[in-house]
């Protein structure tokens, strides 16, 4: 409140001198004044210039789990490590995983998180946007939610296009939409998703939509780790004129991991 | 004889360096390969191993937070923080794995809510963003506590990597390696008077990048 009341009265006293209206003692005042709220905003500037240029590592940090926020969204509520732990199911849940890990324990890495980091880079590397060139007759079912999804999965809008084609695929079976209702869930890390859509559909494309399901099908294993399954796809596509290319150096690359 | 001498020392050398290697390649998808890369691409702030983590762990950390009666926004803060406090331990060499990353980083996480709850109740009345932290007083949890809160620093790191040269050089090197002017002076082959001027022209350019850096985002 008293700086406040402090910078209003220098307001009204620059206001003033300004206006002539000061005699030549308080003109020297508020001059002094001036220069010492100058003087003390230089040394706060200064404190923060070094402060940001000792600490410019932690800072970068900062700024990459930022921009990581901005694209890739705050995980929605319910994607928790643990659930609220009052109901009796979780509690025989937590004591059934415990037996499993007093049995298992030595498996335990396995089942952290990171166990697959070098898989998951791996195909991070070699995912991309499948081209929307697979056309799809008509089936009885409305195209709009076809054509909305397909819309924004043009326009990398890829919750967007999840949401459309997972409607239509749901009505409509399509296995054209369900591939590219997979490559979204993919492209948008929902592996699990993915891997369930693709397991789905996979059977029923036919050339080359097949051999692009297959592809993206073994990303989706290498994302969550199952290296086999993944390696499995990936040694029938060898041969394929148009991946076996790409299949052969991941496989390669799979091995050097 | 030298040269069985030499054989005899050797041998068991290298049959222990082959069973390594064997014991190494039966555990192709192990624990330590897998992590010594993660913690590599850490150290090396990889923008792609810090999307890994954030998509595996961020779900966890966030959930956490909310489940305390954490809002969104402490939810962001408590992310940061802990990347943060996880890229500084495994950088100085403080994170030692046994086999317990997940358990670690969820550990860091109820850490740093519990701390943030109990700073809030010693000091109810602050507001989140108005206390500001003198760096050189506290330690290395506060400090990442006073970076992850305080706006204006973030925007001024932003603003340093936009001021083009030679006001970044100058900068740097007057306050950071707190080089004298005159040194300054003599290495960018400025006259003293004038460097004096640039320092304060630098000065002025990059307050006003961060005021327009502010006043673009939502970090105010």
């Amino acid at each position: 409140m008293q700086g406040l009341d402090s910078d209003y009265r220098l307001q009204e006293q620059l206001q003033k001198l300004a206006l002539g209206e000061l005699d030549e003692e308080e003109t020297y005042s508020v001059i002094e004044h001036h220069k010492l709220s100058l003087i003390k905003e230089q040394i706060e500037f200064n404190n923060k210039l070094m402060r940001v240029l000792r600490n410019k590592d932690v800072l970068d940090v900062k700024m990459l789990v930022t921009s990581l926020i901005i694209e890739e969204g705050l995980p929605k509520p319910g994607t928790r490590f643990f659930s609220s732990g009052n109901r009796w199911s979780v509690w025989i849940l937590g004591l059934i995983i415990s037996t499993g890990l007093l049995i298992g324990g030595s498996q335990l890495p396995y089942f952290q998180k990171w166990s697959h980091y070098k898989e998951y880079r791996l195909a991070q590397k070699y995912l991309s946007p499948l081209e929307n060139v697979v056309f799809t007759g008509s089936n009885g079912v409305s195209n709009q939610d076809l054509n909305t999804g397909m819309d924004a999965y043009n326009r990398q809008e890829y919750s967007t296009a999840i949401l459309h084609l997972g409607r239509y695929f749901a009505a409509s079976k399509d296995p054209n939409a369900g591939l590219y209702l997979a490559v979204s869930c993919l492209l948008k890390n929902n592996n699990r998703q993915a891997t369930a859509v693709f397991d789905n559909i996979v059977g029923k494309l036919e050339t080359p939509a097949l051999q692009w399901g297959q592809w993206y099908q073994s990303l989706a294993h290498l994302k969550e780790g199952n290296t086999e399954a993944a390696s499995e796809i990936l040694h029938s596509l060898k041969d394929d004129p148009m991946l076996g290319e790409s299949a052969s150096k991941l496989l390669i690359e799979l091995i050097k991991n | 004889m030298t040269f069985c001498l030499a054989y005899l020392v050797t041998i068991p050398k290298v049959r222990h360096n082959r069973m390594k290697i064997k014991s190494n390649k039966s555990n192709s998808r192990s624990m330590p390969n897998n992590l010594n890369a993660l913690t590599n691409g850490l150290i090396q702030k990889d923008p792609e191993t810090f999307r890994f983590l954030y998509r595996q762990y961020a779900g966890m950390i966030t959930g956490h937070v909310r489940k305390n009666n954490g809002s969104e926004e402490d939810a962001k803060e408590v992310l940061q923080i802990v990347m943060m406090q996880l890229w500084r331990a495994v950088k100085d060499g403080r994170y030692v794995e046994e086999g317990k990353f997940d358990q670690y980083l969820y550990q860091l996480a109820a850490n740093t809510w519990r701390e943030e709850l109990r700073r809030r109740r010693n000091r109810p009345v602050v507001e989140l963003d108005a206390y500001d932290i003198n760096v050189e007083d506290k330690t290395q949890e506060q400090l990442l506590h006073a970076l992850a809160k305080d706006h204006y620093l973030e925007a001024m790191h932003k603003g340093l990597s936009q001021l083009e040269p030679p006001c970044n050089r100058i900068i740097e090197l007057f306050h950071l390696q707190q080089v004298s002017l005159q040194k300054v002076a003599e290495e960018m082959e400025y006259n003293y008077d004038n460097l004096r001027k640039r320092i304060f022209d630098c000065r002025k350019k990059l307050k006003k990048i961060v005021e327009k850096i502010l006043d673009n985002s939502t970090l105010k």
